[in-house]
């Protein structure tokens, strides 16, 4: 499949309690060997700071926890738009949910052509320390997804490679 | 959503329930007409943290103590490290003083920028959110783009000193783990160059919002330093001539459980006439009381609006807050200016038993912190009272007055002026640009 360049993978979620399981998939992606140079990985802790890493350019593969009342641990994939992506991350007085974030990237034409959204359903609420024994049995098969997901966008060849991202 | 549940009450579910930071909710009772209550319910993440830091090392307070708050994370970390290095009398050396200062400049600017562009503003201007502020056409989407633009240049600054964006790392008791160095400073000058001029502007334009007239007479709280703006240090004072040291404060402020809320409320320990001792912090209360220690361009650029300071209209907080995005850019170049990086990142700290107390400049207000630790500097108690408990009671109090405004409103037309008057004070409940479950009760 032919991907829209740059590929960013970007984590979503503070590092407390379930909340960071995008922060956990993060580091296993980085620390994974051969991960492709051109594929930029970031964390950020909410969904304003997602604008941050747009400029209507590219794929963007989000990974964050989710709340709709399945089984912790289960992974949801949607292709943005959708709504049910609306079920992601609540905002809060100084934050945009993730839908609203890609809906004001819409609007301020920042919006990457293609977006794919990774959820996992998560058990806790509560800032506690350390992930859920659920959410983290399962972190292990949402890397195995996002890394299949980019193994598939990088069969096409011809581009050029974009520079590591930093972590944000 | 609307749910009917009598003929007399109705409630209106503006926004499904939040996660980590829990929810907000108010309720407005009516009875004949007449408002008889109003109610704001807040969940307070603090709570938890002062039970979770009791028997950790105080080294450890700074990074736990970021996790607090997502935008707001510098602040607890300021507060938390001059509570405690107050304990053993640690005097902070002037360039980390410099560096720290920096650091909040940074904080300020983002979660400022963010405030007034993408939630007060649009309040002003009759859209429902920042999106649809977007949408409306090329001249606001450039509006927000430009207020985008200003909070990534305070990111940097807190990527660059903080360590990181998002939960900075880099602070420590005594100082840093790494100073900068000078090539990553000058690499935040041009876009702060750029930004001092995109914050002169956001000031002229705050200026021109419609402020609805809501005067009254507030005693506004804030630190007050002997030669500059307060961010770290200073005394507590108040424009009803409260002048007192942090170590103070629990004399003068109490904390309170009220039955319709598990958030403490603040409130002055001399509750005053009608207020019942609700007082007001944040930008607005620093810039009453603090605005000769603005540099120049600032002081200025405040004199240019034609509003007048001190003010006691709330809704001319986005202006104050404004005036305090272009005072942090501008004081941030300077601090990058002078920068020189410290021989040591960070002066030792040797604990001993104690308790040490510090109120900071938090974005939106004081944020007092005091800690008991013992010999070893373990932690035995953790006590963090945070800017939205402190202006709660002057929240709800200006939704009494609000609230008779409201009776002849469409539920959804109530909510929108409700939050306005609650985003005033920027405060940190959860939900987005809707973040109100707003309950009519008995009209």
């Amino acid at each position: 499949m032919n991907w829209p360049r740059p590929i960013r993978v970007v984590g979503v979620g503070s590092p407390l309690g379930d909340d960071a399981l995008a922060w956990e998939v993060v580091r296993n992606l980085r620390d994974r060997p051969g991960l492709r140079p051109e594929i930029e990985v970031y964390i950020v802790e909410g969904g304003q700071r997602i604008l941050d890493v747009l400029d209507g350019r590219g794929t963007l593969l989000l990974v964050d926890a989710i709340a709709a009342g399945r089984r912790p641990g289960t992974i949801h994939r949607f292709e943005w738009p959708d709504s049910r992506v609306e079920a992601l991350r609540p905002g809060s007085t100084h934050d945009l949910r993730p839908a609203e974030a890609l809906r004001l990237a819409e609007a301020l034409g920042i919006a990457p052509p293609r977006v794919i959204v990774f959820g996992m359903e998560i058990e806790s609420l509560n800032p506690q320390p350390g992930l859920s024994q659920s959410v983290m049995a399962a972190v292990p098969e949402l890397v195995r997804c996002l890394v299949e997901e980019l193994e598939g966008s990088l069969i096409v060849e011809g581009n050029s490679p974009e520079p590591v991202g930093e972590e944000h | 959503m609307t749910e009917s549940t009598d003929k007399t009450t109705r409630t209106i579910t503006v926004q499904a329930l939040a996660r980590v930071e829990g929810e907000g909710a108010l309720t407005i009772r009516f009875r004949d007409g007449q408002v008889e209550g109003v109610e704001l319910r807040i969940y307070e993440p603090p709570r938890f943290y002062e039970a979770f830091l009791r028997g950790r090392a105080a080294a450890e307070v700074p990074d736990i103590t970021a996790r607090i708050c997502g935008i707001c994370p510098v602040a607890y970390q300021m507060s938390s490290v001059h509570a405690l290095e107050s304990i053993p009398r640690l005097v902070m050396p002037p360039e980390l003083r410099a560096l720290r200062r920096l650091l909040y400049c940074g904080e300020w600017i983002e979660s400022h920028t963010l405030h007034i562009y993408m939630l007060h503003a649009p309040d002003f201007l009759g859209f429902e959110s920042a999106i649809a502020m977007a949408q409306a056409g090329p001249t606001y989407a450039d509006i927000v783009r430009r207020g985008l633009r200003i909070k990534k240049a305070g990111n940097s600054i807190v990527n660059v000193v903080g360590g990181r964006e998002v939960h900075p790392i880099n602070v420590r008791l005594g100082g840093f783990y790494r100073a900068p160095r000078a090539d990553e400073m000058a690499g935040l000058v041009e876009e702060l160059k750029w930004a001092r001029d995109a914050a002169l502007e956001t000031v002229r334009w705050s200026a021109t919002l419609p402020f609805p007239d809501f005067e009254d007479d507030y005693e506004f709280v804030a630190l007050r330093h002997p030669d500059e703006y307060p961010m770290n240090e200073g005394r507590l004072v108040s424009s009803r001539g409260l002048d007192i040291v942090p170590e103070e404060y629990s004399e003068h402020f109490e904390e309170y459980q009220v039955p319709h809320s598990n958030a403490l409320q603040s409130r002055r320990r001399t509750p005053s006439g009608a207020d019942g001792g609700a007082y007001f912090v944040g930008p607005l209360a620093r810039w009453n009381l603090n605005a000769d220690r603005a540099p120049a361009l600032v002081r200025e650029a405040a004199t240019a609006t034609g509003i007048h300071f001190p003010n006691r209209n709330p809704y001319t907080s986005i202006v104050a807050r404004s005036l305090e995005v272009l005072l942090a850019v501008e004081e941030a170049l300077r601090l990058i200016r002078e920068y020189q990086p410290p021989q040591r990142p960070a002066a030792d700290y040797l604990p001993r038993d104690g308790v040490g107390h510090a109120i900071t400049e938090a974005p939106r207000g004081i944020l007092y912190h005091r800690y008991e630790t013992d010999a070893a500097g373990l932690l035995r108690s953790a006590t963090i009272i945070p800017p939205t408990s402190q202006n709660q009671l002057q929240m709800e109090r200006d939704l009494m007055r609000l609230a008779p405004k409201l009776v002849e409103l469409p539920d959804d037309e109530a909510a929108l002026k409700a939050e306005h008057v609650i985003r005033n004070y920027d405060p940190c409940i959860s939900c987005a640009t809707h973040f109100l479950k707003l309950k009519v009760e008995g009209r």
